[in-house]
């Protein structure tokens, strides 16, 4: 388990670096929804199995969009893959960086074994499931907020795209 | 050398027996459609066509993977991959009675693998560099994910229904009576979700012959076009599977756990039966009605049932104890 632990927070931070380093659109979604799973794993590994589970179907749905719509709209016939040298020396650049980062943290940054689900050992309650409710009763006015932000996001969406002459976003 | 032959033999003898009956299924299915339209099916490889699907993989199997030279290799080749794969893992929590992995978030773990499953459709289709495939795994895709959204909240009141995420615990729900009986609404909305979930007839616009030359698999052939064909057959099964699950569960004696299993698969096979009826019947649906459907028919019902089934068992005081 603790190798499969290692394994996907490397896979993500391959992933964010994926998406950092490659151009095309098409890949650099490929390389979010990597992270996104290996992101997931390392939450189900610390306990957080509703949580993650949730995020990960909410996440991938909001990235398929943004999937689709890039693959419908890329339009280069011959997309450039991390093979090409032009994004290869990013990667390697970036694998460099995070390996210098990583040497001068290397001490201390893993001392507390971070736990999502708080309690483990003689609970009726599941903590990730608890936090759920939690959210409704102690954070309802956080909650309000966001629905009102998502709510003024929504009509910023609408007006944007409001009309063919009008609106800020013009397809032609 | 002892954990290494279980961590083999295990996921071997789930995939084996879903392969066969992948493979059953087809050839169930040109005989049932073969009699419906008053000819026969296959009937000449083996005693009453039995070997024919042997014979179709062994074919598609010796010929030769067409690499389109404009297409991206390696995505190319992975997308069916990780559709086979994925379609094989949604079997894993499937209790039968006794899952291989037993997932306390089984449902959930279905709905985040299975909406994983459309990356491999939208990825063979953008892989493939053809417009035609493009435009299918397009079309594929918006319909898909369309469909994912009345799934889920119909899942939702079955789950408040049943008390939880645990697949078991629709077996317990359902001791007494099916939950087909008092939630027959979202049953019928579920099966016909399921039916455009998987693109099967009349909601198979995605590979509408005449109009998309099959949609988003025409680059493929040969050993990858029948990964992605077991796939959809295998996700076919499975979504019949968890229908039963849900809906029509199936009693479970600790001492007999093979009635169970018996019940819960005659289920299932009836509804695949039911599938293959539906698509000998209806006539393909025009993009926009398949739109209209989910988006304004099944969309507001299931809003309002997730409501209800969440107010009428509170009002009632009848909540399923919470594990």
């Amino acid at each position: 388990m603790f190798y499969v632990e290692i394994l996907s927070m490397l896979l993500l931070v391959l992933g964010l670096v994926a998406v950092a380093s490659n151009p095309a659109p098409y890949y650099a979604a490929l390389g979010l929804v990597l992270a996104a799973a290996a992101g997931c794993c390392v939450l189900v590994g610390h306990g957080g199995s509703f949580l993650s589970l949730v995020l990960f179907m909410i996440y991938l749905g909001g990235m398929l969009v943004v999937f689709a719509y890039s693959a419908a709209l890329a339009a280069e016939p011959y997309p450039e893959s991390w093979f090409d040298l032009s994004v290869f020396s990013y990667v390697v650049v970036y694998i460099l960086g995070l390996m210098v980062v990583g040497l001068c943290f290397f001490e201390g940054w893993y001392d507390g074994f971070w736990v999502v689900d708080e309690l483990k050992e003689f609970s009726l309650l599941r903590g990730d499931f608890g936090g759920v409710a939690l959210m409704y009763s102690l954070g309802g006015w956080v909650l309000v907020v966001c629905g009102w932000v998502l709510l003024l996001t929504l009509f910023v969406v609408l007006e944007l795209t409001r009309g063919l002459a009008r609106g800020a976003l013009r397809a032609v | 050398m002892h954990e290494w032959i279980i961590l083999i033999s295990n996921p071997l003898l789930c995939i084996i027996p879903i392969l066969l009956a992948v493979a059953f299924l087809t050839l169930l299915e040109r005989k049932v459609l073969g009699y419906m339209q008053l000819r026969k099916g296959p009937n000449v490889v083996g005693p009453y066509g039995l070997l024919q699907p042997i014979a179709d993989g062994v074919k598609l199997f010796i010929k030769e993977p067409v690499r389109p030279y404009a297409s991206s290799p390696i995505l190319f080749l992975i997308a069916p991959m990780l559709a086979l794969t994925l379609a094989l893992t949604l079997w894993m929590p499937m209790p039968t009675p006794y899952p291989i992995t037993d997932i306390n978030l089984g449902i959930l773990f279905i709905l985040a693998i299975s909406s994983l499953a459309v990356y491999s459709i939208l990825g063979s289709g953008w892989a493939s560099n053809s417009k035609y495939a493009l435009i299918g795994a397009l079309r594929a895709v918006a319909q898909t994910i369309s469909y994912e959204v009345s799934l889920g909240l119909i899942l939702l009141s079955t789950i408040i229904l049943a008390g939880g995420f645990t697949l078991h615990t629709f077996n317990v729900a359902q001791e007494s009576i099916w939950l087909l009986a008092p939630s027959w609404p979202l049953a019928a909305m579920w099966y016909i979700s399921t039916l455009a979930e998987t693109n099967r007839a009349p909601f198979d616009l995605t590979e509408g012959e005449s109009e998309l030359v099959s949609g988003f698999n025409v680059e493929y052939a040969g050993g990858p076009f029948a990964l992605f064909f077991l796939a959809e057959y295998s996700n076919i099964l499975l979504m019949n599977t968890l229908s039963a699950i849900l809906f029509l569960g199936a009693f479970h004696s600790p001492l007999l756990p093979e009635i169970t299993t018996l019940n819960l698969m005659t289920k299932a096979s009836l509804l695949s039966i039911l599938f293959l009826w539906v698509r000998a019947s209806y006539p393909r649906f025009r993009y926009d009605q398949l739109m209209h459907l989910i988006w304004k028919n099944f969309l507001p019902i299931t809003l309002a049932l997730v409501l209800l089934c969440t107010a009428l068992p509170l009002a009632l005081a009848g909540l399923p104890p919470q594990t």
